[in-house]
């Protein structure tokens, strides 16, 4: 009985950390077509920034703010630099995007070294508790409640708030938004800062889980592609439930068949795509 | 009635000032060139109608005018403005809104979403003659619906919409690109109706349409459109009266 539990609550927790990365890359390629290849390293930058802010200020929180703030500023900076100039070319954009991890990997590399490093917990999530009589750890917990937490957040902020339905119709027919007076390139902009931003969350949650090494970049932004593509592109219900099913299987795969654990996340996919071909809750 | 290509601009000479001017605009679809020199003027308060078959440019003429076709060559003045530059938002801003081809209305956005994205205050001390609540009252339809995903409803409640999210933003010029597309009698009746009601509120109106007795009925002024250029231009029932341009140039 424990097995399960601990399985679940393991593969919940995961699910969750991948759905706030996933649900980043997602909102970015259903609004703008950008499949964004770097959408690993700013989940990496923000693990790095986190573990370095908090090492000298001793804060969760500020480490948590500057991470993902700074990110956010990045990607920014990369959508009206770069991107912008690329709008709706989507090979240009990827092997841009993809150019973009392997700069940010080296630079992280550079500055971060290349020992895996385990970011630290808030104090107050330290330990463990119990649950239905098993002991299970407080931050994992915290993890799961922060991942439904950002769910309806990002809910709230799509369906009920006036830039959310500009977002959803900028994904239905971004030219009909433009000419509606709406300056979709600033939407745009910001949408892009914000799914960098919740990359960076991702990485500052997952950061005292999994741990910042080189390739952790790689590692997760393959785990956020299924994710997203089992779940549907474009959408945030379907990045929500593409990280359930990512997160559980993932975990039960490697506690029953620990030699082919990728293998155990690509099957599933397979067999979603080929009973849905947009994924679960994707859009036609 | 004059209305000569190229008239001078906004209130000279106590003329009526102009809400739209396009002159000499060339525009490109592709590798196809398919404006080739449009000028056409709509006067402040009046109905400017387009006919022409298909495929002869009208709607990138509606694209061009909104902001959404580049232009290569000419120019999109709207009352008094020189917008040629501008982009598609910019352009918003001058009072102008847009009934696309085709409704192009938001699968994922619901019906009061629609019209509350598209709201608008008038521009200067124009009333405001529209809001959500003004567009059910026209469209009670779409009050029925307000809650649905536009995905869900039918191509008539489709129009209604594409139409009232384009009066929420109390235009001074509504650029209408076939809104009888697909309708039926009954609501090209209620169409016609709005129209004049539009035309009472002062909003100048350039419609494309493919529906004669619809376009003639609420025209000023009617422009007939072929091969990228206006190539007649008369009062509506002049055109009626005309055989051979009806014949040439709209196949009837």
């Amino acid at each position: 009985m424990s097995f399960w539990i601990v399985n679940t609550l393991n593969g919940l927790s995961l699910a969750m950390v991948l759905f706030v990365l996933s649900a980043g890359l997602t909102l970015v390629f259903g609004l703008m077509q950008i499949i964004n290849m770097a959408h690993g390293s700013f989940y990496l930058l923000g693990g790095y920034i986190a573990l370095s802010v908090i090492q000298a200020s001793g804060s969760f929180i500020a480490g948590l703010v500057t991470a993902c703030v700074a990110v956010m500023l990045l990607g920014a900076g990369i959508q009206r630099l770069m991107l912008q100039r690329l709008h709706k070319q989507e090979l240009p954009q990827s092997l841009l995007t993809l150019g973009l991890l392997f700069i940010i990997a080296d630079v992280a590399f550079w500055l971060w070294g290349g020992n895996a490093q385990l970011v630290p917990k808030p104090a107050m999530l330290e330990g463990a508790m119990t649950i239905l009589g098993v002991g299970y750890p407080v931050y994992r917990v915290a993890i799961i409640g922060m991942g439904l937490f950002v769910a309806v957040l990002l809910w709230l902020l799509l369906e009920r708030t006036r830039v959310g339905a500009l977002v959803r119709a900028g994904m239905d027919d971004e030219e009909m938004v433009r000419a509606m007076g709406i300056n979709i390139p600033l939407i745009f902009t910001g949408m892009f800062a914000f799914g960098a931003g919740l990359a960076a969350l991702g990485g500052v949650l997952g950061g005292p889980l999994l741990g910042m090494f080189p390739g952790a970049d790689f590692e997760v932004a393959l785990l956020a592609f299924v994710v997203v593509t089992v779940g549907g592109l474009g959408s945030v219900r379907g990045a929500f439930l593409g990280s359930l099913l990512v997160g559980l299987v993932d975990n039960f795969g490697a506690a029953w068949f620990p030699q082919f654990s990728l293998f155990t996340v690509i099957v599933p996919m397979v067999i979603v795509l080929a009973i849905r071909p947009t994924g679960l809750a994707g859009r036609a | 009635m004059s209305l000569a290509p190229g008239a001078p601009a906004a209130g000279v000479e106590g003329c009526v000032p102009e809400a739209l001017r396009v002159d000499d605009l060339h525009a490109y679809y592709g590798e196809s060139f398919v404006l080739q020199g449009v000028t056409l003027s709509v006067k402040a308060g009046s109905i400017g109608v387009v006919l022409g078959r298909n495929g002869v440019g009208k709607t990138t003429l509606m694209r061009s005018i909104m902001g959404l076709t580049p232009s290569r060559r000419g120019m999109v003045v709207i009352s008094g403005r020189d917008v040629s530059t501008w982009a598609a938002h910019q352009r918003w801003v001058t009072g102008l809104a847009l009934v696309p081809q085709g409704r192009r209305i938001f699968p994922s956005l619901t019906v009061r979403e629609h019209l509350e994205i598209g709201l608008r205050a008038p521009r200067g001390q124009r009333e405001a003659h529209w809001s959500v609540e003004a567009v059910f009252d026209t469209f009670p339809r779409l009050r029925e619906r307000a809650g649905n995903r536009a995905a869900t409803l039918s191509g008539g409640e489709r129009q209604m919409l594409a139409v009232g999210r384009a009066l929420c933003a109390n235009p001074d010029l509504l650029l209408m690109d076939e809104p009888t597309e697909g309708l039926s009698p009954f609501i090209v009746d209620e169409l016609t109706r709005l129209i004049a009601t539009l035309k009472g509120q002062g909003v100048s109106i350039l419609l494309v349409e493919q529906n004669l007795d619809f376009a003639l009925g609420v025209a000023d002024w009617v422009h007939v459109m072929e091969k990228g250029r206006i190539v007649h231009q008369c009062a509506p029932l002049a055109l009626l009266a005309d055989e051979a341009v009806k014949r040439r140039y709209l196949g009837l």
